[in-house]
């Protein structure tokens, strides 16, 4: 029973992470999943993923975060990951102004093959870094406004705002998108959730 | 085994205004067109020298993309034959430029039937025969081919060679560019890690002669007027104990000392050669015990032979044109212009800056001289003979040696601090013998009196000695050279301490560390077959005799520009050479170098006939 209960989940979401070599995207993933960060730098190749499990607002989330290369060479392999994705975090890193400026490649890459539903979130990585900055806070607010993506700059290093990023993130993947259908492959289930809010209008994902 | 090899020998300033010969470099072309009539795209040569000597300390190079903007940008230049500033563009955005070349190559820079054969010697269990088939297959590459792969794996060592300082560690590279080297593996991540092996193997071993080509490695070195340190993997001596095991081409790795920093001063031509040293006095320490084995089972040309280093005074540009050298017809041509250029410069510079430098080191001299004869120099300086023979444990160690103070200090120092140095390289070759013998020989010639004479600081730095003539036993009894003014002193009590095997200080690491990263800095080293077994005593007194100053000079200069010090230090040699040139019996050996050692063996020994 107890086994049961830990296996069952309301809410299923693909992020996919994107943006520059050497922006920080592994080692966020790391650092969110497995608490881990390394200061040594390996590019990854194709893409990879790793799996959280946690409870918001009282429904159990699951997010399977697929980790791209960032590698121009790996494009093709990863733009196929893209179209499932209910979520994706464009990363880039607050003292490489050429990663923000690259951030319009990616958003033209997520066009062409993510699907509309997408939610996407800038992330501006390393602000630990603070005197290297060459992005500010607010160039970054300014490009995510521009195409009403949510904002936020983290730290893998010292795990500032990243809980925040995937807790908001969630929040507002769970007001867009359906939770997981047990109706199938789990009959036996509870019904789902009734405070659960299904796609409130609001900031659709765009 | 060791060998260095030193190259480069063009004003930096003068290559690169003729990098701006109008040539164009074809993006979308098979390699065989690229590299038509057996010439080098110079373009590309051009952004693969600049990145080598400049910008392998940039963080990521080679994994981040550059701007989008400034690659098309450069790329429709290039493309067009006109010619693009580099220094206008960052380094990110010049290995995208190479990215995007590799990228753009149809089939790749190593063809398919190349990448095929490259996959394959993964299959190959023996390092050696890996080595082997990769050298199998680059030697039947035309030359230009070969070439263009040799920058390119040239380069890409250097960067990891600096993994520490910009985080490319070899496999973060090798991944990096495993997409556009390997183009049948990029759509598939398990083929590009394969990839990735095959390339971090390239890479790793570029500096074995055996598998890249001493003359693809001695391009390389002359093309980008660099050097880089190379050096042989515990690993990789462990494994192959028997000397059978090394394939007949050449087991020797090849060591390049970088030189780099201001290149307008540099001048030099490319030497290689090896030195033999016997060692087998008994052992100093554990850790000296541990690399003392590495030369006996990574079985060079002799077993027991280990190598030793030599610090040659600065090669001159007419020893630059001395030198062999199968590529020049192919080099760009700016380069073979440059070498006549570059020495009337190169005089002229070197010359103006001799006096204030000169100054400098006297006064550096002085606080060393007083340092040393303080009662903890011996503790030191034990620490700094043994240290020596640390350097094989690891590659690492080497890896921040331009960076770190200390390191610049020790190594931008005297002449002296280059007995050290070699005598150090000798002991990260794998000669941890060199370091035992160090003290026996010094010991030895202190007590018969001997001077240390640091000849080839001799007349441009050391000049001002009497005041420090303080022991009669330090009086020289010199005759073997003209000049003898100048000396540095090595008192018999301290070196009795020094000598002793038994005083092992904790902070010995820390110590090596420091010899060992000072080694690095060494522009000029060689080493000298004619005088194998004097090598290791001379090595050896030298290195001992020096230890202390180099420490000195790491601690005291800690502050200090970097560039400035190895600067000053390539000037004094440079001069010196010029004043020494007579001396000079055509040998590309480190005249000032073997007059220590024959002064020390003299004193040893006897009279010695062959020394300069």
């Amino acid at each position: 029973m107890p086994r049961y209960e830990e296996d069952r989940i309301d809410y299923l979401f693909k992020l996919v992470i994107v943006g520059d070599s050497g922006v920080g995207k592994t080692s966020l993933l790391l650092k969110y999943v497995d608490d881990v960060f390394t200061d040594t730098f390996i590019s990854t190749i194709g893409v990879d993923f790793k799996i959280r499990t946690f409870d918001m607002d009282g429904k159990k989330v699951k997010l399977q975060i697929w980790d791209t290369a960032g590698q121009d060479r790996f494009k093709n392999i990863v733009s196929t990951f893209y179209r499932n994705a209910h979520g994706i975090l464009l990363v880039y890193d607050v003292t490489d102004v050429t990663s923000f400026q690259n951030i319009q490649q990616w958003l033209k890459e997520i066009d062409k093959y993510a699907g509309q539903k997408a939610k996407q979130v800038l992330v501006g990585n390393k602000c630990d870094l603070a005197p290297r900055r060459q992005v500010s806070l607010e160039e970054g607010r300014a490009l995510a406004a521009t195409t009403s993506m949510m904002h936020i700059e983290t730290s893998a290093k010292t795990s500032a705002n990243l809980e925040a990023l995937f807790s908001d993130l969630t929040r507002d993947l769970m007001a867009n998108f359906e939770p997981v259908n047990y109706g199938l492959s789990k009959p036996d289930l509870t019904p789902l959730p009734p405070s659960h809010k299904v796609a409130t209008g609001g900031r659709c994902g765009c | 085994m060791f060998r260095n090899v030193f190259g480069g020998c063009v004003s930096d300033r003068s290559a690169r205004a003729d990098a701006f010969r109008s040539f164009k470099l074809k993006f979308g072309v098979p390699i065989n067109s690229a590299l038509k009539h057996g010439l080098l795209p110079a373009p590309l040569v051009d952004i693969l020298v600049y990145i080598a000597k400049e910008g392998v300390a940039t963080a990521d190079v080679f994994r981040r993309p550059g701007n989008p903007n400034d690659i098309r940008r450069i790329v429709k230049r290039l493309s067009e034959g006109k010619q693009v500033i580099y220094t206008n563009y960052s380094f990110y955005t010049l290995a995208s430029v190479v990215k995007k070349f590799l990228l753009k190559t149809p089939g790749g820079v190593l063809t398919e039937d190349g990448e095929e054969v490259l996959l394959h010697v993964l299959t190959l269990g023996h390092r050696m025969d890996q080595c082997q088939a990769v050298n199998t297959f680059i030697e039947s590459l035309p030359v230009a081919h070969q070439q263009l792969l040799a920058l390119l794996f040239g380069t890409w060592f250097r960067i990891v060679t600096y993994a520490e300082i910009n985080f490319m560690s070899v496999e973060a590279l090798s991944r990096s560019v495993a997409g556009s080297m390997f183009h049948t593996c990029a759509e598939d991540p398990a083929k590009v890690e394969k990839a990735s092996r095959i390339l971090q193997l390239l890479i790793d071993n570029f500096g074995v002669a055996a598998m890249f080509g001493r003359q693809n490695i001695q391009f390389f070195a002359e093309t980008t007027h660099t050097g880089i340190h190379i050096r042989e993997f515990i690993r990789y001596q462990y494994q192959y104990p028997s000397e059978d095991t090394i394939p007949p081409v050449s087991p020797d790795l090849i060591e390049m000392t970088r030189m780099e920093g201001d290149s307008d001063r540099e001048a030099c031509g490319m030497y290689s050669d090896e030195g033999g040293v016997g060692g087998d006095s008994p052992e100093l320490s554990p850790l000296a015990g541990l690399r003392r084995s590495l030369p006996q089972s990574d079985g060079g040309n002799n077993g027991d032979v280990s190598q030793l280093t030599i610090n040659t005074s600065t090669l001159s540009a007419p020893e630059v044109s001395l030198m062999p050298s199968p590529e020049v017809s192919k080099r760009p041509k700016s380069l073979e212009d440059n070498l006549n250029e570059m020495k009337t410069y190169y005089q002229s510079r070197s010359l103006s800056r001799f006096n204030s430098v000169k100054r400098k080191q006297l006064e550096r001299l002085r606080q060393r001289s007083d340092w040393f004869l303080s009662p903890t120099a011996a503790a030191a300086r034990n620490n700094g003979s043994n240290g020596a023979a640390t350097c094989t444990l690891g590659r690492h160690f080497h890896h921040h040696h331009h960076h770190h103070p200390y390191s610049n200090k020790n190594g931008g120092g005297k002449n002296g601090g280059g007995c050290g140095g070699s005598n150090g390289c000798g002991g990260s070759g794998g000669c941890g013998g060199s370091s035992k013998n160090s003290g026996n020989s010094v010991t030895k010639a202190s007590s018969e009196g001997t001077v240390l004479e640091a000849y080839s600081d001799a007349d441009s730095v050391f000049t001002d000695h009497s005041s420090r003539s303080e022991s009669p036993a330090s009086e020289p009894v010199w005759t073997h050279s003209l000049k003898t003014q100048s000396r540095d002193i090595i008192h018999s009590d301290t070196l009795a301490e020094v000598a002793s095997p038994h005083i092992l200080q904790p902070s010995q690491r820390h110590r090596s560390n420091r010899h060992q990263q000072h080694q690095h800095h060494h522009q000029r080293q060689m080493s000298d077959p004619g005088s194998m077994d004097a090598v290791g005593d001379q090595g050896e007194g030298g290195g001992s005799g020096r230890t202390p100053r180099e420490i000195e000079q790491g601690e005291e200069a800690d502050g200090e520009d970097e560039e400035e010090e190895e600067e000053e230090y390539r000037r004094k040699r440079n001069t010196e050479e010029e004043e020494d040139e007579e001396q000079r019996v055509g040998q590309a050996t480190d005249e000032s170098e073997t007059e220590v050692q024959c002064y020390m063996l003299e004193h040893q020994y006897g009279p010695m006939e062959d020394c300069s």
